[in-house]
Formats: C-alpha cells, sequence, structure tokens
C-alpha cells in the first residue's frame, strides 16, 4: 500500500477561490470591526470601542430600530399576502395561475430602482406621505413574491387528498386549514419570513427612494460611507451580521433541529409519501 | 342497465343500524366531466351492515362513484341518501360517511394517535373519551403499541391500519374504501383482506368497497357491482356474478370464460335449447331470463367447467397448447367455428395430449350460461 499526500484537485482550487472572493470581503468588515487604528490602514491592535461608539451612537441606535419595524412589518405583511396567494393558485385555472405567477416573477425581474423609483414618484403624485410606511409597501412589493414562490413551491409538494381527507373526517375548511394545510406549510412559511426579514433588513435602494426623512440602517450606512469607511460602520455591519446569525439559529433551534434541518433539505422528503 | 335494487339475496344484516333504511342510496346519480359521462345514471342501494363491492377496470366511474357518495364529487344529476337522509348538497364534512383513501392520505406531521383522533377532535369530544375510544380503535386494527409511532415509521400494511382506523372511529353510516390494498404486495393483501373483514363484521359498519381485482371483492363481499364505462352491468352475489352474469362483458371481466356464439331455438328443460353457430349443434342450457326466440347469444363456460374426454355435451378440435401449472393444466384448444377454447382441469387422468392432436372437450348443459350477444 503506498501512501502520498493527495495533490488537489482543480475543482478544489476553484472552489476555495470562490469561497475566499464571497467571504473575504466580510471577514474584512469583522476584522476591523475590532481595528484600533481609526484609519484602518493597517491592524492597530484589538478594540471593542467602535462597537461601543456606534451604539452610543443615537442616529444609528434609531436607525437600527427603524429597521427592525420595517423588517418585521414587511415580514408580516408578505406572509399575509403570499399564503392565500399560494393557496388560491392551486385551485386555479390554467389561466388565472398564469397571471398570477406572471405577476409575481415581474415583481421579481423587475430592476429594484425601476420599481422604488416609480413608487417614489407615485407617492409625489398622489401627495402621500414618504417614510416608515412608504419604506414597508416598498419592500413588500418585492418581498411578497418571494415569500409567494417558496410558499407555492412547499405547495406543490402537498397532495390535495390531505385536504380531502380531514373534510372526509369532519373538518370545515378553515379547521382542515389550521389542523392539516397550515402545519405542513410551516416549513416554507419559516424559511420565507426569514429571507423576507433579511431582505427589507438590508435593502437600500427602496428605502433610499422612499425614506423621506426616515432612515433605516442600510440607508444610514451608505450615507456615512460615503466620505470614508470608519471602524464604526464596520462595527455596525458585524453587529446586523451576528444578530441574523443568531435569528436563524434561534428560529432552527425552535423549530427543532431535526424540522430544523428538515427546514431546509427534509421539507420535500416529510412529503415523499 | 339493471336496477341494482331489485338485487338479488337480501344481504346480511348486523347490529350496524337500523335494516329497514338503507344505508346508502344511490338514485340515478351522474357525473360529467364535460362532455365524458363517468357515471351514467347509477341506482344502487347498500344495506346497513353488508360489504359491497364495486368492481370494474380503471377509468370506469367506480372511484367517482365513492367520491360523489363522500362529498368530494357533485354528481351532475340523481340524488345521494345517506342513511335515510338526502345529503345530495351537504359538503363532505357534514355527511356521515368516511373513506379510506387510496394511498391513505394520511396526515404526516401526526404521529399515528393524533392521526386516529382527528375526527373525534373534530367533534370536540371530552380527551379522557378521544383517548379511550382511540386506544380502543389501535386495538381493534392492530396496532395497540404504535400510538406514538411517525406515520413514515410505518410500513404500508400498518399505514393502512391507521387509515382504517381513522375512518372506522367516527362509526360512519358506510366506510367508503377506494382501492385501499393497491399499494400492498400480494401477501400483504390476502392478510389485509382478512383484517378488513374481520373487522367489518365486528363493527358491523356497511363497507363500500372499490377494486379492480374481483376475487379480491368476491373473497371479501356479500355482494358486488360491476362497472364498465360509467354504468352498472350487474349486482349480485359473487355466485351470481361468476356463474350467471347478465351480460357479455360481465363474463369476460369476472374471471376466465370461454364464450360460444349460437342461437335460441327454442325453451324449456331448465333453460334454452340452443343451436351452436360453430357445428349446427343443440345444446340445453340456463340462461339470462327474457331472450327471445331467433336471438343471437353467447354462451359462456368457464374453464374449470370444461374437461377433456366424453360427456353429455362435447366440442371437438385440436390442441394447440398444454401448460401444466401445478394445481391445474390448462390447455388452449382450436375449436373450429368457436375460435380458442380454455380448458383448466385440476385432476386429469388421462395422459397429456401433444400440441397438434384432435382432442374433444366435455362439458355439462348446466354448466353452460347464455347471455345476450
Amino acid at each position: 500500500m503506498t501512501f502520498r499526500l493527495k495533490r488537489p484537485s482543480g475543482l478544489a482550487i476553484v472552489t476555495a477561490i470562490v469561497l475566499v472572493f464571497l467571504f473575504a470581503p466580510i471577514v474584512v468588515v469583522l476584522l476591523n470591526a475590532f481595528n484600533g487604528n481609526r484609519t484602518l490602514d493597517s491592524w492597530g491592535g484589538f478594540t471593542g470601542r467602535w462597537f461601543s461608539e456606534a451604539f452610543r451612537d443615537s442616529s444609528v441606535r434609531s436607525a437600527l430600530w427603524v429597521s427592525v419595524r420595517v423588517a418585521l412589518a414587511s415580514t408580516a405583511l408578505s406572509l399575509i399576502i403570499a399564503i392565500p396567494a399560494a393557496l388560491w393558485a392551486r385551485r386555479a385555472g390554467p389561466r388565472a395561475r398564469a397571471l398570477l405567477d406572471a405577476t409575481t416573477y415581474m415583481r421579481i425581474v423587475l430592476p429594484e430602482i425601476v420599481a422604488a423609483a416609480g413608487l417614489f414618484l407615485l407617492f409625489r403624485r398622489a401627495q402621500l406621505q414618504l417614510g416608515m410606511a412608504a419604506i414597508i409597501a416598498g419592500h413588500v412589493v418585492f418581498t411578497s413574491a418571494y415569500a409567494t414562490i417558496v410558499i407555492q413551491a412547499r405547495m406543490a409538494t402537498l397532495s390535495g387528498s390531505l385536504e380531502e381527507a380531514a373534510a372526509d373526517l369532519g373538518a370545515v375548511p378553515w379547521r382542515a386549514f389550521y389542523r392539516v394545510t397550515l402545519p405542513l406549510l410551516r416549513p416554507a412559511i419559516i424559511v420565507a419570513g426569514l429571507l423576507v426579514f433579511t431582505f427589507s433588513m438590508d435593502d437600500v435602494i427602496t428605502s433610499a427612494f422612499l425614506s423621506g426623512d426616515t432612515v433605516t440602517l442600510p440607508v444610514l450606512i451608505f450615507g456615512l460611507m460615503r466620505f470614508h469607511v470608519t471602524p464604526e460602520v464596520n462595527a455596525i455591519a458585524a453587529g446586523v451580521t451576528v444578530l441574523t446569525l443568531v435569528t436563524f439559529s434561534l428560529s432552527a433551534a425552535l423549530l427543532g433541529w431535526r424540522s430544523g434541518t428538515s427546514l431546509v433539505v427534509g421539507a420535500r422528503t416529510e412529503e415523499a409519501e | 342497465m339493471i336496477d341494482a335494487a331489485s338485487g338479488t339475496d337480501a344481504p346480511r344484516g348486523t347490529e350496524g343500524g337500523d335494516e329497514s333504511v338503507p344505508a346508502v342510496s344511490l338514485r340515478g346519480i351522474s357525473c360529467a366531466f364535460g362532455s365524458t359521462l363517468a357515471v351514467d345514471d347509477l341506482h344502487l342501494e347498500l344495506a346497513a351492515g353488508e360489504f359491497f363491492s364495486l368492481i370494474g377496470a380503471s377509468g370506469c366511474g367506480k372511484s367517482t362513484t365513492l367520491r360523489m357518495i363522500a362529498g368530494l364529487q357533485r354528481p351532475t344529476a340523481g340524488r345521494i341518501v345517506i342513511a335515510g337522509r338526502d345529503v345530495t348538497d351537504v359538503s363532505p364534512e357534514r355527511r356521515e360517511v368516511n373513506t379510506v383513501f387510496q394511498h391513505y392520505a394520511l396526515f404526516p406531521h401526526l404521529n399515528v394517535f393524533e392521526n386516529v383522533a382527528f375526527g373525534l377532535r373534530e367533534r370536540r369530544l371530552p380527551k379522557r373519551e378521544v383517548a379511550r375510544r382511540v386506544e380502543d380503535m389501535l386495538a381493534l386494527v392492530g396496532l395497540e403499541d404504535r400510538g406514538g409511532a411517525k406515520i413514515r415509521e410505518l410500513s404500508g400494511g400498518q399505514q393502512q391500519r391507521v387509515a382504517l382506523g381513522r375512518s372506522l372511529i367516527l362509526e360512519p353510516a358506510v366506510l367508503l374504501l377506494d382501492e385501499p390494498l393497491g399499494a400492498l404486495d400480494l401477501k400483504l393483501r390476502r392478510q389485509m383482506q382478512l383484517v378488513l373483514k374481520q373487522v367489518q363484521s365486528r363493527v358491523g359498519i356497511t363497507f363500500l368497497y372499490v377494486t379492480h381485482d374481483q376475487e379480491e371483492a368476491f373473497a371479501m363481499s356479500d355482494r358486488v357491482g360491476v362497472m364498465g364505462s360509467g354504468v352498472l352491468a350487474q349486482v349480485g352475489t359473487p355466485q351470481e356474478i361468476y356463474h350467471r352474469p347478465a351480460s357479455p362483458f360481465v363474463a369476460d371481466f369476472v374471471g376466465a370464460s370461454n364464450r360460444l356464439d349460437g342461437e335460441v331455438v327454442g325453451r324449456g328443460g331448465g333453460g334454452y335449447e340452443l343451436s351452436l353457430a360453430a357445428d349446427g349443434r343443440r345444446i340445453v342450457a340456463p340462461g339470462c331470463p327474457g331472450l327471445a326466440l331467433g336471438a343471437r347469444v353467447g354462451v359462456v363456460i368457464r374453464p374449470e367447467a370444461l374437461t377433456l374426454g366424453e360427456g353429455e355435451q362435447v366440442l371437438d378440435g385440436t390442441l394447440a397448447d398444454a401448460s401444466f401449472l401445478g394445481s391445474q393444466t390448462v390447455y388452449t384448444i382450436e375449436v373450429p367455428g368457436c375460435g380458442a377454447v380454455t380448458v383448466a382441469e385440476t385432476r386429469s387422468n388421462h395422459a397429456l395430449p401433444s400440441p397438434g392432436e384432435p382432442v374433444r372437450i366435455a362439458f355439462a348443459g348446466d354448466d353452460a350460461w347464455v347471455v345476450p350477444a
């Protein structure tokens, strides 16, 4: 038997390059969040100073709070739109179904800047106030489309006979939905919710167009970066990253580890029968 | 078309319900999908406690009939009466009917206990009573220890039992079973047939069983209905259907059969006097009532009613093929004017003839059955 060091294959090298390319910026941000050197030219020693400075800045705090509220509202509204849309799509005739699909994909394919500019003009023309409500409306335009697609995909794997069985066993339609359809859709609803929350949380374009005087965190960061990248910006970015990871892990833990994995992988196998 | 309500043998009644009121009464129901009639003016009455099977090839309308009774499909004409109540316009959840679906349709997010308890919980029964009745039902279907099991952990046969228990626990006026054994292998099918039959006679609930497998239907049912192209062709006990088919369609569908063409030339002596088209030979055989003199008819003879050798009635032909199958030997014989005739002998006291040899087929007139051509 001969032992030899395995030389990395071409595929491994390409994979490594891609991973570095994707994650190096994030690592740089995280490192610089702790960089003691204010100019960030070189490593100036470890510090937690930027975090406390960022958090003491009331504009950062209020922007974060705005972003969280916008994201929560967008998530709720998107799900309220997406779940009935997916339910209806299954029963709809082929033409109505095609129409729904067209409007859904349109909202995703359309360049965000076009939709944002359009909404901006519309709000001005209608003399509606820009601000948080406008931002939420702007986000929901596209986030609800993503939510619809995620939930529709799950719905397609569910057999309609489960609802028939529920009706057969004496469940009126809303009870059948509550006891059978909704629990089976739950993994997709959670995934859709997380997706929408994240999209809304880090959206810049729509938020910038519709913000008025209200400033979300990404818009604030964008403004701060116009002059130069400050260590506080890195600290804020690092904080948001950690927040996102914690949210995701929490929901995975809440679902239980098993269904946490099924959140992504098992959603289909569960329905195999 | 035969009105099933006039079906012959009174079915066995049990403690399952009021025997004077039919469990199900279908009054001329039809169902059209676009321009195709899936079910065409179907009349049928099921007595309380009866085990009734609908058999037919796939697409014959039997599953559609079931779905109409369950309320999952609206009939385009006719009325459906369950336990004396017209439910034609009643939604499925308010019908005294439960269904065992073809692929079980068990709820994958619930365990065995919760699946069986589903309907009782919809009825808002006290927790303790639900638990007691579910335990009883699990015992009845032989799943005592599996209450906590996830559906995906169960075998096909066990899933089948859960589906059965989930429906039976609601004590419906009629339980509909849509090819419930279709997904199981042969051995398990036989075993589950016994389970179904035992459970049915224990609970006394009317079973309406849909299958394409006539042996399965015969093994379990009090009465059987044969469907073809949306029409109920015949209703009767398995014996009647097998030995006295009402039409060539039924004869063909139910088991192997030979058919000889002939013409009615006389009546009397316990049946019709016929002249066979093949050789003008006269035979006397019983048959469907009401065939006129001179009518073109078919004579149905089951392969196992034929033997090789001499007998009351004989046909001459040439052996085309002989296959020894263990329990029986099957011969295919070319009879001039009749085509291929199949003979199945369970015990033969003669040497196996070889193909090409002339052979004589014998049968008793009483074993033949005359159907309209």
